[in-house]
């Protein structure tokens, strides 16, 4: 079993594989994070930590 | 479906108390980390009291910096942040209780038994299993707590300082689960599973993923919060923190093997462990530049308010470490730095600059909200702390980058006539003595800093109004709203499915790391085999464990030519098939020892045990004069190797059943030689002897050795004229 997996990783098909499935997995996110369309809706995300809480006068 | 509008209270005492708790431990782990470097820059600090002895100490100031302060920290920022993104209170006050008093309770534990010698021998996993059992309790009661309030949310949208609390939570569950995984052989004594390479490959694995997810994502994901909310203005991109979460979720879990560079780890997993150390270069610093630039228009701050120092201090420091730590996994540069006080400097610009400034800043900025203070008592005193802490790290981190890379350099030097400069190894720790005191003098302006804080903070307790808790109030959610949303937008707000994707990418990347290492021993060759230690040096294995003789001595000659030629052939993985745990270590204070067996009379052994400056007048180990008076536990021997065997090292039955035997028959020939050649009389069932005995086949333990000892054949068999 050593001597498989360790040909497992020197099969360089499959390595190629791997990076570029990360790849394609960091394209897809890169892709819906920065599609125009949801601009608006990350910037009322960026505001959910500023909302303001009822709080003591001061 | 109308949203109804509900009335509910924020829990902030269980912020309070885990503030103070962060406070009281910090000062521990702090002060204990002051002890023990004095110890290293003057070693009678020991007091010849093995309870305050280095290497008892060091894991407990390790233990208390991450799990005490940085843990309370954590829970605290976590408690507040999530109760306001969510716009509820926290799932259940019996769980958040129960939280608070067993992660203390836990923390006390270790408090007593890691000084006492209770430990597991394994890096920031030193507990033994009853404390790792109760870890296990109380982390399931926080992730009940968390997920519950998560699931009673009124906000629809996980902002995404959640997600990284969440990926804490769930990673850090599966890394403390699987490496704590051991059989019990006493009440406060257990043997992991793994053994040797895999028990490498699993705890690094821990070890990293530790400082990934421990000390980095919720950091990470209060740095998201607080940044914001000290200067009023939102994320400079949240796309970009997408994108950072993301991407260190991926990443990180393959980093563990940058640990292990150049051992007997197989090539393969070393390289994967590189590669995907350095990938990380990207996310870490698209993470420090997003935190920077929040400050975008309000840069005016950085002058004026010091909780925005502290913060971008925090986040300057996360980009330095995260530089720093990519470029110590690349191979030839770890090849210098490792073992060195490269890397304890490395960590502490982490632990320090980064969580120890992002938790004041933290800290700095509830105080007054929650003990109803108009602010902090002084800025002028925030200031004072900031600036000399940042002076102590300075010359913390200048030190000792400084004496790791002088003594790097030491060890590979090389003669022009091809011999090695510095033969001797103390000559290399002389050369760097005077940097342990500036380290001292850096750690006493850290802690400094901290009682500086500490009594401002009294002062703005003091001053502090009672506060009532106010009522919040906010729209019931409906969960039917946006029904037309995009794909990953549901996603951010689908919390079960999201934890399960996040589990998913971390649980990838651990098996295909680890799975094939941990049938490797099956597949030696019978030849390259070891013959398992006898009862004696098992024994004095558990001694060396105890002590903690791998807080300062390796056991693994890497296979890179400086440690071939100062410590014998480099250290395979037959040699350490049979470690219940590995003692591979991970700095060398002292000399290797993995081929220290014969190198020196046992006699030596014992006199620089006693007196380590009788055998090496300039060496800075502490003396361990205990271990000639403390008795060795014979009768434990029996339990220890059935648990071994179980865990497939191939004792007999007669060797598991006459264990104490076969160990106090090998003692008494040691002891006897030790009195013949001048060492008092009555060692033998002394601990000192089953420690010289395991040291003395450190390297021997070869099938094929010609140099074997006759205790590896016990039973003897019976020969006429008495035994073999």
């Amino acid at each position: 079993m050593k001597q498989e997996a360790l040909a497992f990783f020197q099969n360089t098909g499959l390595t190629a594989f791997a990076s570029v499935l990360f790849f394609i997995a960091f394209a897809i996110i890169l892709y819906g994070v920065f599609q125009k369309k949801n601009r608006k809706y990350y910037e009322q995300m960026s505001q959910l930590p500023l909302e303001k809480e009822q709080c003591h006068e001061r | 479906m109308e949203r109804k509008l509900e009335k509910f209270f924020y829990d902030d005492n269980i912020v309070k108390m885990f503030i103070m708790a962060t406070l009281f431990w910090g000062g521990a782990a702090f002060l204990v980390g002051l002890i023990i470097a004095l110890q290293l820059a003057y070693w009678p600090l020991n007091l010849n009291l093995d309870f305050l002895t280095f290497s008892r100490l060091r894991p407990l100031h390790t233990n208390a910096a991450i799990f005490a302060f940085a843990g309370n920290a954590i829970f605290a920022g976590i408690y507040h942040s999530s109760q306001r993104l969510l716009k509820t209170r926290l799932f259940s006050d019996f769980l958040t209780k129960l939280h608070f008093w067993g992660w203390q309770t836990i923390i006390l534990a270790a408090l007593i038994t890691l000084p006492l010698g209770f430990t597991q021998g394994k890096e920031y996993a030193e507990l033994e299993w009853p404390i790792d059992l109760m870890i296990t309790i109380i982390w399931v009661v926080f992730a009940v707590n968390f997920f519950g309030t998560i699931a009673r949310r009124r906000e629809q949208h996980l902002y995404v300082a959640i997600w990284f609390y969440i990926a804490t939570i769930v990673t850090v569950a599966m890394l403390h689960v699987v490496n704590s995984i051991e059989i019990p052989v006493s009440f406060l004594q257990s043997y992991p599973v793994y053994a040797g390479v895999q028990d490498a490959l699993v705890q690094w694995w821990y070890g990293h993923n530790a400082v990934a997810f421990f000390l980095t994502t919720p950091f990470l994901g209060l740095m998201y919060y607080y940044i914001p909310k000290a200067v009023n203005r939102p994320i400079y991109s949240y796309r970009l923190s997408i994108v950072h979460f993301w991407a260190l979720v991926f990443i990180y879990i393959w980093a563990g093997p940058h640990h292990l560079l150049y051992t007997a780890l197989p090539e393969w997993s070393q390289t994967l462990g590189m590669i995907f150390s350095v990938m990380l270069w990207a996310p870490s610093w698209g993470g420090m530049i997003n935190g920077l630039l929040t400050l975008r228009g309000a840069w005016h701050l950085l002058r004026t308010e010091p909780i925005v120092q502290f913060l971008i201090a925090a986040v300057t420091f996360y980009g330095m470490a995260t530089f720093e730590g990519p470029l110590l996994s690349i191979k030839s540069v770890s090849a210098l730095g490792h073992y060195t006080d490269w890397i304890i400097g490395h960590v502490h610009g982490g632990a320090l600059g980064w969580n120890g400034f992002l938790a004041f800043g933290m800290i700095y900025y509830l105080v007054p909200r929650l003990w109803g203070a108009d602010g902090m008592y002084s800025k002028k005193l925030m200031s004072y702390h900031l600036w000399i802490a940042l002076t102590g790290i300075l010359l913390y981190y200048i030190s000792m980058v400084s004496a790791g890379i002088t003594q790097g350099l030491m060890w590979r030097a090389i003669s022009p006539t091809g011999q090695m400069t510095y033969p001797d190894f103390v000559q290399t720790v002389n050369a760097i003595r005077p940097l342990y005191w500036v380290r001292v003098f850096g750690g006493l302006l850290f802690i400094t800093g901290y009682f500086i804080g500490i009594y401002n903070i009294w002062k703005t307790i003091a001053m502090g109004k009672k506060v009532s808790p106010v009522e919040q109030q906010a729209y019931a959610l409906t969960f039917k709203d946006d029904s037309n949303e995009n794909a990953h937008r549901k996603l951010e707000g689908l919390g079960t499915v999201f934890t399960v994707l996040v589990l998913v990418s971390v649980i990838v990347g651990s098996v295909i790391e680890i799975l094939p290492t941990l049938s490797i021993h099956k597949h030696l060759p019978q030849d390259e085999q070891i013959l398992p230690y006898t009862a004696l040096e098992q024994l004095g294995r558990d001694v060396y464990v105890t002590e903690g003789c791998y807080v300062c001595h390796s056991q693994m000659i890497r296979t890179y030519t400086p440690d071939v030629i100062r410590f014998g052939p480099s250290s395979t993985i037959a040699e350490s098939m049979y470690d219940h745990p590995f003692q591979w270590g991970s700095k060398r204070t002292g000399p290797d020892l993995a081929r220290v067996g014969g190198k020196y009379p046992d006699l030596w052994h014992y006199r620089h045990m006693v007196d380590p400056r009788s055998m090496n007048n300039q060496s800075i180990m502490p003396a361990y004069g205990w271990l000639e008076t403390k008795k060795a536990d014979f009768y434990s021997l029996r339990k220890k190797l059935s648990v071994l065997r179980t865990l497939g090292v191939p004792y007999t039955d007669e060797q598991v059943s006459q264990a104490d035997i076969w160990a106090e028959k090998q003692a008494e020939e040691v002891a006897a030689q030790l009195e013949k050649d001048g060492a008092p009389a009555g060692l033998k069932d002394k601990k000192i002897v089953a420690l010289i005995a395991y040291l003395q086949c450190l390297g021997k333990k070869a099938k094929t050795g010609t140099d074997t000892s006759k205790w590896n054949n016990f039973p003897f068999k019976k020969v006429a004229g008495g035994e073999q």
